[in-house]
């Protein structure tokens, strides 16, 4: 199951549809936004991820399931 | 028989006749109703349930600016809200999608026959774990499904429920839903659901046109929604098998 929360590395897919922005997928995303809202969440992301670059992350045991043995 | 759909392609063949004949005789009263109609308000005292007859029943749960989550969908032979006879209320609003006929049974008679007939009473029980079964599949689909997949998710569910009932072969079926409705039960706006029918489509998985559903591609379709309809706990008889 831990291997589940890790984020995911496969990139969303963004496309226009009547005026908004669908995002789907990957791990069940799938929203809709105005181009506007689109914009800046692209921007937001952007920055996000150039400053998650530069974390270190996190260990096994960070991930809040490290003390279990059930193997789910 | 009115109630002939009721546990059909889940074991109603272990019901006896006597027990049939009970539960048809507590029927109190028939009635139909029209398209969008509210036939149970969150909140306020029910003292009856409802098997649905013939038609499409949503629940549903409004948030605080209006927009809808439907939570459930039922079909005929599904006793709506059973749920309601141990709660004398419940937690979300019940409405009709299009025009249905339901059956009607007083809580009284109910407890009578959770009083007098425990096998019959077992298998009213086991009506309402397939509710939660289905409910805990539709956290799955909304949790881990992007929007293909959980519209792809919902067309197999209904088609396997309806084909237990007798209401649907060769992939096909008649869904009085609208894409705002898809929307509503898939956690994603009616633009979204436009564009993930017309992706299902082209890959010629399913369509989805005048209220009619139409499968092409069952396992294609299963596939793409992470369909597996042991959830639905039909006999083996059943044709959901066809998404296996």
């Amino acid at each position: 199951m831990n291997d589940r929360l890790k984020p995911e590395d496969e990139p969303g897919v963004a496309a226009a549809e009547q005026g908004q922005v669908t995002l789907d997928g990957p791990n069940g995303l799938a929203i809709a936004m105005t181009p506007a809202a689109a914009a800046e969440t692209g921007r937001r992301l952007i920055e996000a991820a150039r400053l998650a670059e530069q974390q270190t992350p996190p260990s096994n045991a960070m991930d809040g399931h490290s003390e279990a043995s059930d193997d789910v | 028989m009115l109630t002939e759909k009721f546990l059909l392609g889940r074991g109603r063949e272990d019901l006896s006749a006597q027990e049939k004949q009970i539960l048809e005789d507590s029927v109190a009263e028939v009635r139909s109703l029209p398209p969008r109609h509210r036939l149970v308000r969150a909140g306020q005292p029910v003292q009856t349930s409802t098997l649905l007859l013939e038609g499409f029943i949503c629940r549903y749960m409004d948030d605080r600016d209006g927009l809808r989550q439907l939570v459930a969908v039922h079909i005929p032979g599904d006793f709506v809200d059973l749920h309601a006879f141990p709660m004398k209320r419940l937690d979300h609003d019940v409405a009709t999608l299009g025009p249905v006929k339901v059956a009607t049974f007083d809580h009284a008679t109910l407890k009578t026959i959770t009083e007098r007939h425990p096998h019959l009473t077992q298998r009213l029980w086991f009506s309402t774990l397939l509710d939660a079964a289905m409910h805990r599949e539709w956290i799955f689909r909304m949790g881990r499904l992007g929007a293909e997949g959980r519209v792809a998710h919902l067309f197999c569910e209904i088609y396997a429920r309806l084909a237990m009932v007798g209401l649907a072969k060769d992939g096909r079926y008649a869904l009085p839903m609208t894409q705002p409705d898809l929307a509503e039960a898939c956690g994603i706006t009616g633009v979204h659901v436009n564009r993930v029918l017309r992706l299902l489509r082209e890959r010629k998985l399913v369509t989805f046109r005048a209220n009619t559903v139409e499968i092409m591609d069952p396992a294609g379709l299963a596939s793409v929604g992470e369909f597996q309809p042991d959830y639905l706990y039909g006999t083996s008889a059943t044709p959901a098998g066809a998404f296996a």
